[in-house]
């Protein structure tokens, strides 16, 4: 599992390589409790070559969303593979998150506000 | 046609450190069954299609989901208790039988409705999404989840 962070003005986008699965949970916690912690509230967060997620993951995605929230920011999702695309749908969490078909689309929703 | 049948039983200890090494072992054997038998049958028009698709994320999530649940729920994470996961394969269906050492899920009374963004709670509703079957034994303690091969019986789409 990799996690990397890149800035756009005032968006921080943040790329997930890998499987979010038990033995992964650890590093993706890790991470994203440095992202809640950090100034930058407006994340993208690309999902690109993630292959795979269940749903202990989804429970950690939707903690950080609720703490990035609280503090006035917002994570996007985009670029889902259509197997992760479909996880959303069947869980109706794509109503709880923003998710753009590429990361640019969700960079730019930060932009327009 | 080439028929088959294979099956498999694996018994751990409820550790969540098991859940990743046992679905990849578990997904991993079915694979490779799976695809020989369809490499015999590719040319045989006798042969029912057989979609290989299906043991692809969901069968992966929903072993995942239902171990987790065994050693989370079930057991509670003792150690000392153990997940027993069994399948069996033929060339109509895939059977998975996860067991745990609990008091048993109360699945008649199982309600799924929760908070849209809850953080838990949803294991059984992807399990049930992907399989084509699932039922509980009378005490709750095992779960049994079918997938018929080739065609598949449900509307949605697999991958």
């Amino acid at each position: 599992m990799e996690i990397t962070t890149k800035d756009c003005n005032d968006v921080k986008v943040v790329s997930f390589k890998g499987r979010i699965v038990y033995d992964t949970e650890e590093i993706v916690k890790r991470e994203t409790e440095k992202l809640v912690k950090g100034t930058v509230k407006n994340l993208v967060f690309n999902f690109g070559e993630l292959t795979y997620i269940n749903s202990s993951g989804l429970g950690l995605l939707i903690n950080v969303l609720k703490q990035i929230r609280a503090a006035k920011g917002d994570v996007k999702l985009s670029n889902l593979r259509p197997e992760l695309m479909e996880l959303f749908k069947i869980t109706s969490l794509n109503s709880v998150f923003d998710i753009s078909p590429d990361e640019e689309t969700a960079v730019n929703k930060f932009v327009k506000k | 046609m080439v028929l088959f049948e294979n099956q498999l039983y694996i018994e751990f200890p409820s550790k969540k450190d098991f859940i990743d090494f046992v679905s990849n072992k578990v997904i991993s054997s079915i694979n490779t069954i799976a695809q020989e038998v369809h490499s015999q049958n590719i040319n045989d028009e006798t042969s029912m299609p057989q979609d290989l698709n299906i043991f692809g994320f969901g069968m992966n999530l929903s072993i995942d989901e239902a171990l987790k649940n065994a050693i989370v729920h079930g057991n509670r994470v003792d150690p000392l208790k153990k997940v027993a996961l069994s399948y069996y394969i033929n060339s109509e269906k895939l059977e998975i039988i996860v067991r745990d050492e609990g008091i048993g899920f109360d699945h008649k009374n199982y309600k799924a409705n929760q908070e849209i963004d809850a953080e838990a709670g949803r294991g059984l509703l992807l399990i049930n999404n992907f399989m084509d079957e699932i039922k509980f034994n009378e005490s709750g303690n095992e779960i049994t989840m079918i997938k018929y091969l080739g065609k598949s019986k449900t509307a949605r789409e697999d991958f």
